[in-house]
Formats: C-alpha cells, sequence, structure tokens
C-alpha cells in the first residue's frame, strides 16, 4: 500500500466537508490541533495501490497571520508537508475562491483545484476552459459536484498523478510589478544569508512576501534585528511609493492576476439576478418578521428535541434497569456487596444517568446540522448579532446559550461555529448559567415545599430570568476583564440556500454522538465511581439506634397479628407459616395436610382480590384516566362490585384477608422501610460525604444551608436531578423523587422560604455537572478553563447565595 | 488609505439598493483591510448593493458572492 497525505482546503462554504465525507466516508476521526480549539478532521481514503489520508484544513479566505484557522491551515502544510493539497473552490464565485489559490502557489506546494459546484456554475451559463485555468495555476483543474459525488475518481487520479510527479506543469510565480518584485529579491537575498535553515523550509520567496506583508508569525520566526529593519525600511518606501502599504499593493495584484486568468479562462454568458436565496432572504432577515422567524425555529427544534427524544430516552433508562436487575441476580437475593453495589448504583447508576441523554443531543445536532447546512445559520447569527453585540458578545453566540435551557452538554459543543476565540471561551463560561433541565426537580421540589400556589409560576419564571441576567452581565465582565479585545467586526459570507446532503447530516451526527459516548462516559465513568465510593464508605458498625432490635420487634408484632387472624378463622398454624402461606410461598402451602380445603381457600380468595385490584389499577394507568372523573368512579363501583362477590363466597374469610391485605401487611411493610431510612441516614451522615457535608457547614451556614444540604450538593455534581434523590435520602424518606409529599413536609419543617430560594439560587449559578466540565475541557482542550468554569461558578454562586440570604435575614423577608 | 480621487468620498452605507459601485478603499486597520481583501473587497472591486434598509442588515454582492455587512464595518468602505 502506497501512502499518500493530502490537505483539502478551501473558501468556507465551497463544498469542502461534503467532498470530505465522499471521500472518507465513515472512515473519519475528529479531534482538536494541540493547544486550539480547532477541529482536526482526519480520514482514510483507499484508492487502486494507495492509502490516501486526507486531513480536512478549516475553511480559510486567505493564509494570513490574522486568524486562528488560517495559522493552523497554513502550519499544517509547511510543517507536515502533504503531498498534495486540494483547493477546493466555488465555481460560481471563482475569482473570490482563486485569492487563497495565489496564496498556495506562493508557497510553491503541489496542488490540484477541484471546480465544485460545477452544476450550480453550467446553470448560471458560466463555462470553463480547463486547460488555461490549469496553465496559469499550474494545477490540475477538476469539475466536481460534490452533494452528487460527481467528479472524485477523476479527483483522487489528479492527485495521484501529481503525488508521483506525474503532473508536470509548473506555474510562473506571480509577478508583482517592477518595483515589488525588486524589494522581494532584495529581502530574499538578506534572509537567504541571515536565515539559511529556515528558509529551505519555507521557501524564502515565500517568507520575502510575507515579511513585507508584516505577518505576525513570519516576523516572529525571523525575529533579527537586522532583518526587520531592513524589511521595514524597504516597506515604508513602498507605502510612499503607492500611497498603500504593501500588503495592499500585493492584494491587489494578485486579484489582477486572477482577474486576467479569468477573463482568459472564463465566460460568462448569464447576468445574474434577483435569486430565491434573495427572496427568501428578504422574509426571513427582516427587520420585522427576522426575530420571531428565528425563535420560531428554535423552539420548533426544542420541541423536536425532546418530544422525538423522549421515546428513545425512555428505552435507554429501561436498558439500564435491566441491566441492574441482571447485573443483581448474580447474587443471592437480598444480598449486601460492595462490588454489586458498586455495579449497581456507582457505574451503571452513573454512567447511565449520562447515556439517558443521548436521544436529545443527537436530534438537537440534527437540528443544528440541517439549520447550518442549509445555510440559515448565517442569517440567523447576523439577525442575533445586534442584540448579542450589546452585551459584548457575538451573534453565533446566541445559539449555543439558547441550547443551554435544555442541556449544557449540546449547547457548549455548539460554541464551535465561533471562531473568535475570545467569544468562544466567554460563551462557554456563561453557558451553565442558562437554567439546564436536570435543575428543574430541583425546583419542582422546593417552590412547592415553600411558596404558595399562585407564586409557583412567578418563582420559576423568576429563577430562569435570574438565570439569564447573570448569563448577560458575567459575559460583559469576562469580556471587559479577562478577554478584553474588540469583537470581530461583522463581515460575513452568506452562502445561498441550499439542500443539506442527507450523508453529510448522518455523518455529522454519527461523529457527535461517538464522541459524547466516549469522552464524557468516561470521564463520568471515573467520577461516578468516586462519588459512590463518597456515599457509601466509610460503613458504620455501630448504630446509635439498635435496628436489629428494632426490626425484630417489628417481625414479633406481624407475626402476632397473623397469627390471630389464624385463629380467628379456626387455623392452627404456626404464625411463621401462616404469614408465609400469607405472603404467596406454594411450597410452605403444599406441607400442610392439616385443614387443607379452609386454606387453600384462604389461598384462592386472596389471588382473587388481587387480581381483581389489579385489573382496577392497570385499566386506570392504560387508560390514563385521572381521579374524580365519571370513569374513575364507575370503575371504582366496578370493583366494589366484583369484591363483593367474592365476599359472597365465604364472609368471614374474605374479611380476614382483606384485613391482612390492606392492614396488617402494608402497616409491616412501612415499619420495615421506615427503619431501613434511618438507618440509611445514618449511614449517610457517616459516609465521606456526610462528612464532607458537616466538614462545609461555616462555608454552607452564611447562605442558610446546614449539612444535610452540603451532602445533597456533593452528590448534585454527579447530576443535577441528584439533589432531590440525595435529600430524600438524608431526611430518610428513603427514594425521593420531586413529587414527594414526606419530602417537602419534612423540608418545611427545618427550613423556611428564604433558605428554599437560596437553595435554588445555588443550584442554579454554582458549577453544572461533572459532564458538563468534562465536555468543557474536551472542547477547550485544557483543564484550566474547565476549572475556572467549576470555581468560578461555584464562588459566584457563594457571593451571591450567601449575600441574599444575609440581606434577606437582615429584612427578615420569608420568614414564618 | 489615501483617497486618490474626489469621487471616493462615498461611504458604502450610503449607497442605495440596486446601486453599482466601485470600491476605493477602506479606512480601518490592516487587519480588517486584509480580511476584506481576502473576501473579494479589494481598490477596483465592482459592489452591487442588495439590502440596505435601515438598520436592516446591508447585504452586498461581489462578483457572485453575497456578503452580510456590519454597520461598522460598511461605514469604512469607501466607494464611487
Amino acid at each position: 500500500m502506497k501512502k499518500i497525505t493530502v490537505a483539502l482546503a478551501g473558501n468556507p462554504n465551497s463544498g469542502k466537508t461534503t467532498i470530505f465525507n465522499n471521500l472518507t466516508g465513515t472512515r473519519q476521526h475528529v479531534g482538536n490541533y494541540p493547544g486550539v480549539t480547532v477541529e482536526k478532521k482526519e480520514g482514510v481514503c483507499r484508492y487502486q495501490e494507495y492509502e490516501i489520508k486526507i486531513v480536512d484544513l478549516p475553511g480559510t479566505y486567505s493564509l494570513t497571520a490574522y486568524s486562528t484557522e488560517e495559522i493552523i491551515a497554513r502550519n499544517f502544510i509547511i510543517e507536515e508537508k502533504p503531498d498534495v493539497i486540494v483547493d477546493i473552490l466555488d465555481a460560481s464565485n471563482l475569482q473570490r475562491n482563486l485569492y487563497l489559490t495565489t496564496q498556495f502557489m506562493e508557497l510553491g506546494v503541489p496542488l490540484v483545484l477541484a471546480l465544485n459546484m460545477a452544476d450550480v456554475a453550467k446553470a448560471r451559463g458560466i463555462k470553463f476552459d480547463l486547460e488555461k485555468l490549469s496553465h496559469f495555476f499550474g494545477a490540475p483543474v477538476i469539475p466536481t459536484v460534490g452533494n452528487r459525488g460527481k467528479g472524485m475518481d477523476e479527483l483522487l487520479e489528479a492527485i495521484i498523478a501529481v503525488a508521483t510527479g506525474k503532473f508536470k506543469k509548473k506555474h510562473m510565480p506571480i509577478n508583482y510589478g517592477k518595483e515589488l518584485e525588486n524589494e522581494i529579491n532584495n529581502i530574499e537575498k538578506i534572509i537567504s544569508e541571515k536565515k539559511k535553515n529556515e528558509c529551505r523550509k519555507y521557501g524564502a520567496r515565500w517568507v520575502a512576501i510575507k515579511l513585507l506583508e508584516n505577518d505576525e508569525e513570519v516576523r516572529r520566526l525571523f525575529n533579527s534585528q537586522e532583518v526587520l529593519s531592513e524589511v521595514d525600511e524597504r516597506a515604508r518606501r513602498l507605502e510612499k511609493l503607492f500611497g498603500d502599504p504593501p500588503e495592499i499593493i500585493l492584494a491587489d495584484r494578485r486579484y489582477g492576476f486572477i482577474s486576467g486568468a479569468c477573463q482568459e479562462a472564463v465566460r460568462s454568458t448569464v447576468e445574474s439576478r434577483y435569486t430565491m436565496s434573495d427572496r427568501i432572504d428578504s422574509i426571513v432577515t427582516n427587520r420585522v418578521l427576522g426575530i420571531p422567524i428565528f425563535l420560531g425555529l428554535m423552539y420548533l427544534v426544542f420541541q423536536l428535541t425532546f418530544t422525538l427524544g423522549d421515546p428513545p430516552m425512555g428505552w435507554i433508562e429501561n436498558l439500564f434497569g435491566w441491566l441492574s436487575e441482571i447485573v443483581a441476580s448474580w447474587w443471592p437475593a437480598g444480598s449486601e456487596s460492595a462490588l454489586k453495589s458498586l455495579l449497581i448504583d456507582g457505574i451503571i447508576g452513573g454512567v447511565g444517568g449520562v447515556v439517558v441523554f443521548l436521544p436529545n443531543i443527537l436530534l438537537l445536532f440534527l437540528a443544528i446540522a440541517v439549520l447550518e447546512d442549509s445555510g440559515y445559520m448565517a442569517r440567523a447569527a447576523f439577525i442575533m448579532d445586534r442584540v448579542m453585540h450589546k452585551i459584548g458578545l457575538h451573534g453565533k453566540s446566541f445559539i449555543p446559550m439558547l441550547i443551554g435551557f435544555g442541556c449544557s452538554i449540546p449547547a457548549i459543543m455548539a460554541t464551535r461555529t465561533l471562531e473568535n476565540e475570545k467569544d468562544r471561551l466567554t460563551t462557554i463560561l456563561v453557558t451553565p448559567l442558562m437554567s439546564c433541565g436536570a435543575r428543574l426537580p430541583i425546583y419542582a421540589l422546593i417552590i412547592p415545599a415553600f411558596f404558595p400556589t399562585k407564586l409557583y409560576g412567578p418563582m420559576l419564571w423568576t429563577i430562569y430570568v435570574v438565570g439569564i441576567l447573570m448569563a448577560i452581565i458575567m459575559a460583559k465582565v469576562i469580556r471587559s476583564t479577562l478577554f478584553k479585545g474588540a469583537s470581530t467586526p461583522f463581515v460575513m459570507e452568506l452562502p445561498p440556500y441550499r439542500l443539506p446532503t442527507l450523508r453529510g447530516i448522518l455523518i455529522h451526527v454519527w461523529e457527535r454522538s461517538w464522541l459524547y459516548l466516549k469522552k464524557a462516559g468516561t470521564i463520568i465513568l471515573a467520577i461516578s465511581i468516586v462519588l459512590w465510593a463518597a456515599t457509601n464508605y466509610p460503613k458504620k458498625s455501630v448504630y446509635e439506634h439498635d435496628y436489629g432490635k428494632m426490626l425484630s420487634s417489628i417481625e414479633t408484632e406481624y407475626l402476632n397479628r397473623v397469627g390471630s387472624l389464624g385463629e380467628k378463622l379456626g387455623v392452627t398454624l404456626d404464625p411463621q407459616v401462616m404469614a408465609a402461606i400469607l405472603e404467596g410461598d406454594k411450597d410452605a402451602l403444599g406441607e400442610i395436610s392439616t385443614r387443607k380445603n379452609l386454606l387453600d381457600e384462604i389461598v384462592r380468595m386472596e389471588s382473587l382480590i388481587q387480581e381483581a385490584k389489579k385489573q382496577f389499577m392497570t385499566t386506570i394507568e392504560v387508560q390514563g384516566i385521572e381521579e374524580g372523573t365519571a370513569e374513575y368512579r364507575s370503575l371504582q363501583d366496578q370493583l366494589a362490585n366484583t369484591l363483593e362477590k367474592i365476599k359472597g363466597n365465604n364472609p368471614k374469610v374474605y374479611d380476614a384477608v382483606i384485613a391482612y391485605l390492606e392492614e396488617i401487611k402494608p402497616q409491616y411493610e412501612e415499619r420495615l422501610m421506615e427503619i431501613e431510612n434511618q438507618k440509611k441516614a445514618e449511614e449517610l451522615a457517616y459516609s465521606l460525604a456526610g462528612r464532607i457535608g458537616h466538614l462545609l457547614e461555616p462555608i454552607l451556614r452564611p447562605m442558610g444551608f446546614d449539612w444535610r444540604i452540603g451532602t445533597a450538593l456533593i452528590g448534585a455534581f454527579a447530576a443535577k436531578e441528584v439533589f432531590v434523590a440525595q435529600m430524600g435520602i438524608v431526611y430518610s424518606v428513603g427514594e425521593a423523587d420531586e413529587e414527594s409529599e414526606t419530602l417537602r413536609k419534612r423540608l418545611q419543617a427545618s427550613y423556611n422560604p428564604l433558605i428554599g430560594f437560596c437553595i435554588m439560587l445555588f443550584c442554579l449559578i454554582s458549577a453544572p455537572c461533572m459532564a458538563t466540565i468534562a465536555i468543557t475541557r474536551r472542547e477547550t482542550n485544557s483543564w484550566k478553563w474547565a476549572m475556572v468554569q467549576l470555581v468560578g461558578l461555584t464562588v459566584l454562586a457563594w457571593i451571591i447565595t450567601a449575600s441574599v440570604y444575609q440581606i434577606g435575614s437582615i429584612l427578615e423577608i420569608g420568614f414564618k | 488609505m489615501k483617497m486618490q480621487n474626489e469621487k471616493c468620498q462615498i461611504p458604502l452605507t450610503m449607497v442605495g439598493e440596486g446601486e453599482r459601485v466601485k470600491l476605493c478603499g477602506v479606512n480601518a486597520g490592516r487587519c480588517l483591510q486584509c480580511r476584506l481583501a481576502s473576501m473579494g473587497l479589494v481598490a477596483g472591486a465592482e459592489i452591487q448593493v442588495v439590502r440596505n434598509s435601515f438598520r436592516g442588515p446591508f447585504v452586498v454582492k461581489v462578483g457572485n458572492c453575497r456578503l452580510i455587512l456590519g454597520r461598522g464595518v460598511t461605514h469604512k468602505i469607501m466607494v464611487e
């Protein structure tokens, strides 16, 4: 297998990605360029006897040193020295696209030109003389239609021809005019002497041109005072001569060259007029309609994501539930095992909690991909730009922040569309303040616990608004302090509206989901285990209450009641056995010989009653019938009738069985549960997490929190929803969810509305779940920013919550 | 950037929809100038104004390519 490395370059919107997809299919790999957040896409293509590694460079308009992407593209070409560079040109926009080509020519790299969207050009009546173009630019020119996969084979043939040296044409360096050429030559001479090595690497002429253009990067590399002062001197001379700095003249001359070449090689027959794209735009970017249309589309995207996403989420939840059961079955029922707990609660629970979001994220990315590929995003960014500008953010920041209302994770991933590093980092840091979906259970628990019904809506709205305001304020602050710097002036190409390719979208979605699973999953797995350990260890061996004694006294009482029940029926069995029979143990029944008929009767009646009740419950659930409705009442009547009939058979037995089913058994189970929960609460207090909760009390006090809330907050670090579950454990309510009445009552007893509000405030502002931190780390390629986000937000949360609490207490707001 | 012509005094913002003008120069720092140049906005480029609604987006056509420009940028572009 012969190996070739190819770099794909070209203007944004020229169809580069489509061609990349065509050539590499699913054999792609996405990462980050070291040290930067710009995506690096690589893929492999096999053609004839060649293995071709294809790197998709960021789309750029030129190779100056003004943006990260350009520098990356440039450095890749210089450092990695790919065998061939394929410059993808938008045929209907040729002149502008060729500007980048001239820069490649200056670098002197092996080039292949792909004249993409050849069909659109043809439809517009533009004709190309491929031979002449090839002659001017010194490279094979291959017409392609990316989104129909045409021309790929020819492209590959050309790549191989250039890589193996079969393609002979060598282009002339572009002549920039006598004066400029003069100076370029002079500079070339100087640097060849002084910095021979670097010259060999970069090419002396290219360096000379770049120096004359005042290119920052190249200036840094050729740092000798002599060289630089020479260059500056000559630049000044040229500026005096032409009235413009050299880089402008150079740009001018390049376009002159392009223009000349196109005059000879391109025939344009039809004038393009007001196209369909323009028509759509006049509506979409309309001053009045623009924002509503945008908000409408975003709402649609949201709805789609969360409604379409719900069923698959349910399946995944079930999958993990089933998985837990299977794992649990490896141990004998009821046994306690550290490994078992680790696997089920720690790993399956933790990882499952994150994977369950996959459908949502996939759908969101699908929607964004469609919007982006169709060209709408460019318009949207512009529409929101004015508003965002006042906040100090870029128009493109709006979309990630909007997504953040659902989940911060896809929101942060969506910031990739921001080119300006500062804007991007600011947006990433601030997005978690847009209250995400996982915090909703917390609000749903606390608001009804502390506020009257008529304030439910307003309180929730308040929290969300506080989040938005915080985001705006923090964005402004960050932008004016840490990331001072002008926002990029708004110049953006409006690509014509296009129908996105299905293939492109699918590849896009596949990519994102795989990444989500892999990266977020590994970190979350690790942290889940740590948190599991912290909430379960150290284990208490000596308890405050003698649970054993309490349990056995409850047992005894249960058996007594069962025994007396049996006596009433005239059965003289050991209460243990009696209990076993009533609980449905068939073996126990089989071993009895006395009074067999009576016992059979009891068991049969029991199952009839249970069957009738089950019917009732299932019907209600399946048909979704609500209490208090006529249907409900009629079903209740039906149930009552059925039970009457059963009773008719043997009233005495019926009464006894009903007493068991409706009183004795439930009360027994409830008591058991209470003890379990109390025990668990004690264990939690003893565990590492509980102790940390205690330790944190001094910090928690100023906010009005106690150690219990502290423990719950530690759990919430894993995932915000865990807060509610942990509060349940801490208040020994057992498995709690936001509907839990008892938990609400306990909260009401322990805290007051001010504290309730502070809890919500803290949860809103403080660090997001660890999955989000993990994604921040991945997207920014450094732990630094992830930590800044974590620590910064938490500290901010503390300051604000403490202030609110203190001021509130002084003003005595919210006290009962 | 040195204005060579009396005619080159009009900022792009003042050009009406549908009109065609020629770019003279850009009153801005090198960074912006280069950026604009690489997108096709060089001296001598023919610009057709597609949309210029008060406070709405400013859209121009250069060659066969549509560009949206922020107001700040548009102010700095001088045409004749």
